[in-house]
Formats: structure tokens, C-alpha cells, sequence
């Protein structure tokens, strides 16, 4: 009677679930490479590349290829915004450096483009956590960068703290 | 007076009629100027904080009919219509790069439906024959897994292995965001008619019986077994045999 209740009891604070492993992806935005776009154009079209990847991250693979199709070039926050209004694409964004926007952009798991290069460039963020963040920079697109979270945080507040992402769902998280 | 009386009656039942028909086009008539407005006036005013959704993957080979039936349960049963619209539903054909590059390598057949909570870890996954075949006892099927027992009380819910508790503290490490519209973005004008995108944490699925009445019932089992114990016992002590 006293082994059976012990085993009870040992059922009931152990959940009886069996031991898997979990799967932390890191980055958290963990982009496939067949979902990477790179930088296109002579004049540097990383505000679409970025947009783009994250679109066919967040499952908007027609939109993506539209996007690639219709828009190059430069971008504003502003006109940037315009665009995704005229396509009807649900998305949010910031001009003021606020990281909160990140924290919560990596945490949903969508990722976000951030400008960087004193405003020059725009990259997607990828991971963001309390040491660490990681850019996938669509001038190469082969790997994750990281770099120490205040490192990151400081050069985007200097580029304009200019921070854009599509908002759907994004892929699932690997199974275990 | 009988022939007055049915006249009275029928009157009543038309005009019972009249209202009720008017009411059901003027409901139809907002609810068709309401859609309309939603799907063409979208923007988002309040990010979703939907850290702790959970994911759906209904994948499969588009041609199957077993994996349309199966999208179709989601478009069209109730339950899992409610389910659908509650996490992050994902609909991955086997011929898509989605399928290449998250779900080739880890799906043990097709067509699979699998259930992940936000952490990646699957509440459930059914595939090929394994999927019940009908939406109720598909829906039955998720329940039951989600749940995982019949009581939910928050102690037995209690991550206790030491990665469980990790997870659980990462998952309640919520920022608190402050998107556009704000005082330093571009003038965004809200739209007071659109409603926040879908939040929220994992969906409420329909589990078994109540912990009250679970409760109710073993304390009730308790109390009849004691109770018929003590007579069996009483009568055996006290009984006089001739």
C-alpha cells in the first residue's frame, strides 16, 4: 500500500510525462535559406529584401514574390508605410528607437527589419534575447550574425531606431 | 366566438412572421456591412501578444483526400473552427518550401496533424490512418491530449522537472511593447472600428468532467464505501445467527 502511494505520489509531481529534449531554435527566427532574399538592384533594395524574407516567413509567400516583382530602391518609413497600406499588409512599426518593439518582434517570433549603418541599411533581426541578438544582413545572406544585445540596441538608436515587420503568423517552432 | 378566436390567432402568427423575418435581414444586412469594413479597413493598433499561441499544421500532399477533408473539418466544424481561429493555423502542402524546409525532416507520414504548444513541444500529432475520421473525434482526439488528464488543477499542471521550469520562465517573460501610433511616430489615424488582432494564450479546448465534480463524486464514493464498510461491519458483530 505504502510502495503504491509513493509511486502515486511520484506519478503525480513528475507529470508522468516521459523526458523528451527540447528544441530551442536559436536564432528564434530561424529563416530557412530557401526564404533568405537577397539585397537586389544596383541603387540597394534591403528595406524589400528584409520585408520580403519575413513575408515568406510568416507564411505570405504570393505577397513576397509580388513585392520582389512590383517595388526596388530606397525607402522611408513614411512611403514604406504607404506601400504596405496600398498592398494591404497588416504590419507595425517604429521610428523611435523603442525596444520594446524588438523584444516583442523576436519574443512573437515574426522578427523585424532595423535599420543600421547610421540609416544607410536595413536588416532583419532575428534573436534578441538578454546577452545576444543576431541579424540576417541580405547583403549575405549565408548566415546569422551576432552581435552583444547593447552593441545592436546602440547602432540601431544611432540609425533613426527605425524597426518595420509584417504581422501573421510565423512558421512553427521545431517539434519535440 | 371558435371562429373569432382562430382569426385572432392567425393574425398573431403572421405578424409573429413579420417581425421575426425583418429582424433576420437587418441582422444579415449589419453583420454583411461589418465583414466588409473589417476586410478592407485593416491596420494594426495593438500588437498581439501572442507569445503563447499555439500552432497548428495541417500538412499533406494538396491532391490527398484525406488532407483536404481534413483542412475542411477546420473550415467548417464548429469546434475546430473555434480552435482554428484561436493559435496560429498553418495549411502546408508537401510540394511548398515550407514543407522542404521545417517539416520533411520531422513528420513521420502524411497527412499529418500535428498541435505544438508556442515551446515547439507537441500536444499532439496524428497521421495517415492515425487521424480519427471525423471532425468530432478529431477534435476529441486534441482535447483529450491537451488536457492530458482529467483534472486540471493548477498543481498538477506545475512544470516540475527542472527544463519544464525553465521553459515556463521564458514564457512568462513578457515585454511590454510600444508600437505605432505613439507621440514619436508618424500620424497613424486609428480606427476605433477595428478590433485588436487575435491574442491571447493557448486556446480553451473543451476538457472532461469538472474538478468539482470529480471531486464531489470521489468524496461521495469515499463517504458510500465507509458507510456501507461500518454496516457490513456493524452487522457482523452485532448479528445474532439463531
Amino acid at each position: 500500500m505504502k510502495r503504491a502511494l509513493a509511486v502515486l505520489l511520484l506519478c503525480v509531481t513528475c507529470g508522468c510525462t516521459p523526458s523528451r529534449t527540447p528544441v530551442i531554435e536559436r536564432p528564434a527566427v530561424n529563416v530557412p535559406m530557401a526564404f533568405r532574399q537577397r539585397n537586389y538592384t544596383d541603387s540597394g533594395s534591403c528595406v524589400h529584401a528584409t520585408l520580403i524574407t519575413l513575408l515568406r516567413w510568416q507564411g505570405r509567400v504570393s505577397d513576397a514574390n509580388r513585392w520582389r516583382r512590383d517595388f526596388q530602391g530606397g525607402e522611408w518609413a513614411s512611403s514604406f508605410a504607404q506601400k504596405l497600406d496600398g498592398r494591404g499588409i497588416r504590419y507595425a512599426y517604429v521610428t523611435n528607437g523603442g525596444v520594446p518593439f524588438l523584444e516583442w518582434a523576436c519574443s512573437t517570433r515574426r522578427g523585424c527589419g532595423i535599420t543600421v549603418k547610421g540609416g544607410a541599411h536595413m536588416v532583419a533581426l532575428v534573436h534578441l534575447d538578454d546577452k545576444w541578438a543576431a541579424i540576417l544582413d541580405n547583403n549575405d545572406v549565408s548566415k546569422f550574425t551576432w552581435i552583444p544585445r547593447e552593441t545592436l540596441i546602440a547602432e540601431w538608436k544611432a540609425s533613426h531606431g527605425w524597426a518595420v515587420t509584417p504581422v501573421y503568423s510565423p512558421a512553427a517552432p521545431l517539434p519535440w | 366566438m371558435l371562429r373569432e378566436f382562430f382569426r385572432v390567432l392567425l393574425i398573431g402568427v403572421a405578424l409573429g412572421l413579420i417581425f421575426c423575418g425583418t429582424f433576420v435581414v437587418m441582422s444579415s444586412l449589419i453583420s454583411a456591412c461589418y465583414a466588409a469594413e473589417v476586410t478592407t479597413e485593416e491596420r494594426v493598433i495593438d500588437l498581439p501578444q501572442d507569445s503563447e499561441k499555439w500552432f497548428v499544421s495541417v500538412v499533406g500532399d494538396a491532391e490527398d483526400p484525406q488532407f483536404q477533408a481534413v483542412l475542411q473539418w477546420f473550415n467548417e466544424d464548429e469546434k475546430l473552427k473555434d480552435l482554428k481561429g484561436a493559435v496560429h493555423f498553418w495549411k502546408i502542402a508537401s510540394n511548398s518550401t515550407a514543407y522542404e524546409t521545417r517539416y520533411k525532416h520531422n513528420v513521420k507520414g502524411l497527412p499529418t496533424v500535428r498541435i505544438q504548444e508556442a515551446s515547439g513541444a507537441v500536444i499532439y500529432e496524428g497521421v495517415g490512418e492515425q487521424i480519427p475520421a471525423s471532425a468530432d473525434d478529431l477534435y476529441r482526439e486534441i482535447s483529450d491530449s491537451s488536457t492530458g488528464r482529467i483534472i486540471n488543477w493548477p498543481i498538477l499542471n506545475r512544470p516540475i522537472l527542472p527544463w519544464r521550469r525553465h521553459i515556463e520562465r521564458e514564457r512568462n517573460q513578457q515585454p511590454s511593447p510600444a508600437p505605432c501610433p505613439g507621440p514619436d511616430c508618424a500620424p497613424v489615424p486609428p480606427d476605433p472600428t477595428v478590433p485588436p488582432l487575435s491574442d491571447g494564450g493557448p486556446p480553451q479546448m473543451d476538457s472532461g468532467p469538472s474538478a468539482g465534480l470529480v471531486l464531489a463524486l470521489s468524496i461521495l464514493s469515499l463517504l458510500g464505501g465507509g458507510a456501507g464498510g461500518l454496516i457490513s461491519q456493524w452487522r457482523r458483530t452485532y448479528r445474532t445467527d439463531g
